[in-house]
């Protein structure tokens, strides 16, 4: 029996598009308000799973039950639900401000109240100059905008956005992400991504999906497995004797170095916590006269994410076995990936697959 | 990012006036080249040499068409073909006066040549009367509705 | 109550969005410009007529001289062009009139039999976007979390509608306005309800069109595969219907699977007729417009 008051909740749904499966016996259930992200490689079904959740496509197998026990697409869930869809693209002949008024007009909201509602999503996303304009025009980065300010529109209590910060510029970002921080605490927020340091900074709870299995999901921590990722600059190159004598130590979980940058996964659950395991590490650089001169937490998530998806035994070798080298290389490819190439995610594979149906 | 946001609409109406502006400039050429023909045929009948040339001249003085008001007829013409054509740019760079004031403009022109034409040229010269005004006569009006209308937002002062 | 709301929304939005689309744009111009020319093409005789006999009577005129023109013409004693016809010389051409508005309507609805036979395709030009152009660059996706379905689909069927319902009745307004004008009348009443008679039967005719449209614009996702579907539906089943009843007779019935086989009793002069071949066609239309929804419902968009 579906429990009313889950917020999502996914049985065993699956999906195909022809021979291909793109979602496989999935169970997901969210109770809470909050940010949640879903992360996946190209392909993985992320898309499909947001389509599957906001009712553009039809369940072919399982359930899924949104805000209490409404089936997607409902009348029930009418302006209750906000999708920011990866691929779609506003209607050219007719301005921006023109068509949030009429998606503001479909909730019943028309006008001075409408306009003044739409020009501030406008304004939240850095869009309150383009209003007149026709979406045509707008760049991948604007458009993104667009989407996320007519997702905001109204008070949704379930809000899907896909790869809302992908294309954008670091202020832009930023102001995204303080919305989606914002949006979090009076609604579900569901956020697929690429960016995984970014995710991590901005979501409570976190999904993997791999070729259409969810293999892991709930709070991050538990889900990065208490490895926490530090980078650290030194303030000189040390030897690979004293690199393995930082491998040595009983909470440090790998390492690797890059000149005079460590990278270092941290075994986070042993009694003392995180301090106790960067105690350990700062202890031991300052015995070997190496102390850091800078320190940031690096992509927890990253590390689960490439451990739970397979790709860091088939792209990326495991921290403690790749050369300097290496290690930059394939990281250097995963960042390029995932910030220069916005585009590539499996939205685009899942709509060509549903056309050529 | 697309070149341009022009609604697909402007685009179809530029096609359209550019389309209306040869069916205008055309036969204004026409009745130019044919003014000063009749005009020379008046001072000169024997001038003409071309035997169907002249039977067509003498065909135009039998209905009492006076060289003068065909040249001018010619002269709207073209004017409001050159007009056309100055809106079909105009509609597509959305530009305020040469989009929405040049098609104004030929609007009126077109319904002044049909109405003129009407008034002084023979019925088989002005191809048809009745239903066939009546059909010239909707796309100055539907143009005119579009601009002022439809399109007023795009067509504004920027 | 909000499902109502929105339908009309979307039927606003449509209109709004056709006017200022290319193909909205086309479709306006071409129905009129083919309207005026059906009209135009059998007017001709009418106007052929009223040319003849002006010409007469200005060489009448000119012939027997000023005097008599004045005293056979009289001139200056008709207001009217219609009053001058009326007179006992050109009393032909208020036979015309008569014949034409008042002993025998159907013949003047020629020009909307010819509009009959064309606004079966011209209407899929404005309704064969409905949803296909939404639906192929998930424009819809925008709009499904804020609307049902039905009613997207329902308030961009009436927004075809009203739009094919306004190009027709400018289109019909035109043509009786021409015809009181020229035509040598006793009044405008006959005219008017001719008038009235024959835009219901078009603005019937409009309905199993456009519901046709946008059933195929919910069957294939590029609104050009739409169009060319729905017009070639269009098309092939009078040729079919036509070309496969030399063979075997009954498949002439295949012409009844749109309104090509009854929709020209909508001119009978039989009421009883006419009120039957427009619940007919309502029928038609609401049954392409269910099948539409009931697709639109189970579509993966």
């Amino acid at each position: 029996m579906i429990d009313s008051s889950s917020l999502l909740r996914i049985e065993q749904l699956s999906h195909r598009f022809g021979d291909k499966v793109a979602i496989d016996h999935v169970d997901w259930k969210l109770d809470q308000c909050g940010v949640v992200g879903l992360v996946g490689p190209n392909g993985a079904g992320k898309t499909t799973l947001f389509s599957l959740i906001a009712g553009f496509l039809r369940v072919q197998g399982g359930s899924i039950e949104v805000l209490g026990g409404a089936a997607p697409g409902s009348r029930s869930l009418v302006s209750r639900v906000a999708v920011m869809p990866q691929d779609a693209i506003f209607a050219r002949d007719v301005s921006i401000v023109d068509q949030m008024l009429f998606l503001r007009a479909l909730d019943g909201v028309t006008g001075t109240i409408a306009r003044q509602e739409v020009v501030a999503a406008l304004e939240s996303v850095g869009l309150a100059d383009q209003l007149d304009r026709g979406a045509a025009v707008l760049s991948h980065g604007m458009g993104k905008r667009l989407g996320v300010a007519q997702a905001i529109l109204g008070s949704p209590e379930l809000i899907l956005l896909d790869e809302p910060t992908a294309g954008l510029d670091p202020a832009n970002a930023l102001q995204v992400r303080d919305l989606i921080r914002s949006l979090g605490k009076k609604a579900l927020v569901i956020v697929s991504s690429h960016n995984l340091l970014e995710l991590q900074d901005l979501i409570d709870e976190v999904a993997v999906i791999v070729a259409g299995r969810m293999v892991a999901s709930g709070p991050i921590d538990e889900v990065t497995g208490s490895a926490r990722r530090f980078e650290l600059r030194l303030g000189r190159v040390i030897s690979p004797g004293e690199l393995q004598q930082i491998r040595d130590e009983e909470l440090v979980r790998g390492v690797s170095q890059d000149g005079t940058q460590l990278t270092v996964d941290l075994d986070a659950s042993a009694d003392g916590g995180l301090d106790a395991a960067l105690d350990q590490l700062l202890h031991r650089l300052l015995k070997l006269a190496a102390p850091p001169r800078q320190l940031r937490e690096g992509a927890s998530l990253e590390e689960a994410y490439l451990r739970l998806t397979g790709e860091s035994e088939q792209e990326a070798a495991p921290l403690d076995d790749r050369t300097e080298d290496d290690r930059t290389e394939d990281d250097r490819t995963e960042d390029d990936r995932t910030e220069d190439d916005p585009d590539e995610s499996d939205a685009p594979a899942a709509a060509k697959t549903s056309d050529d149906r | 990012m697309a070149i341009s946001d022009r609604p697909g609409g402007l685009t179809a109406l530029a096609a359209l006036n550019g389309f209306f502006a040869i069916s205008c400039g055309f036969p204004g050429l026409q009745r130019i080249i044919s003014s000063y023909r009749l005009h020379a045929h008046l001072q000169d009948p024997e001038a003409t040499a071309n035997r169907w040339s002249r039977r067509n001249l003498e065909s135009l003085i039998e209905a009492d068409v006076d060289p003068q008001q065909m040249e001018l007829l010619g002269i709207l013409g073209l004017v409001v073909a050159l007009l056309l054509a100055v809106s079909v740019w105009g509609l597509l760079k959305r530009n305020h006066w040469a989009g929405k004031w040049g098609s104004t403009l030929a609007a009126v022109g077109m319904v002044s040549i049909s109405w003129l034409a009407v008034e002084v040229l023979p019925t088989d010269l002005v191809r048809g009367v009745g239903m066939n005004l009546v059909r010239q006569m909707f796309y100055p009006l539907f143009l005119l509705i579009m601009v002022h209308g439809i399109f007023r937002k795009d067509l504004r002062l920027r | 109550m909000m499902g109502r709301w929105q339908i009309l929304l979307h039927a606003r939005n449509f209109l709004s969005h056709s006017l200022r689309s290319g193909s909205g744009v086309a479709f306006i111009v071409l129905t009129v410009m083919v309207g005026l020319g059906c009209a135009s093409l059998v007017f001709f005789p009418i106007e052929s007529e009223l040319v003849t006999a002006k010409e007469f009577k200005e060489n009448a005129a000119q012939g027997v001289g000023t005097f008599l023109a004045v005293a056979t013409l009289q001139p200056g004693k008709f207001s009217t062009l219609s009053e001058q016809i009326e007179s006992e010389e050109l009393v032909e051409l208020a036979m015309w009139g008569r014949y034409l508005v008042l002993d025998h309507p159907v013949l003047l609805s020629l020009t909307v039999m010819l509009l009959g036979l064309l606004l079966p395709v011209l209407l899929q030009l404005g309704s064969f976007a409905c949803i296909a152009g939404d639906v192929q660059h998930h424009s819809i996706r925008y709009l499904l979390p804020r609307t049902t379905r039905t009613s997207l689909l329902l308030g961009r069927l009436l927004g075809a509608l009203i739009l094919s319902w306004t190009v027709i009745t400018g289109l019909q307004g035109a043509v009786v306005m021409y015809l009181g004008i020229v035509l040598p009348l006793d009044g405008w009443s006959a005219l008017i309800t001719w008038g009235f008679q024959t835009l219901g039967a078009l603005v019937v005719l409009t309905v199993p069109y456009v519901a046709l449209g946008v059933l195929c614009s919910t069957l294939f996702r590029s609104p050009m595969v739409a169009l060319m579907g729905s017009v070639g539906f269009t098309l092939a089943v009078p040729l079919i219907a036509f070309s496969s009843r030399q063979a075997w007779e009954p498949l002439g019935n295949l012409l009844f699977l749109l309104p090509w086989g009854y929709s020209h009793h909508l001119l009978s002069p039989d009421e009883t007729v006419v009120v039957k071949t427009a619940l007919y066609c309502l029928g038609h239309g609401l049954i392409f417009t269910v099948i539409a929804v009931l697709r639109l419902r189970r579509a993966d968009l």
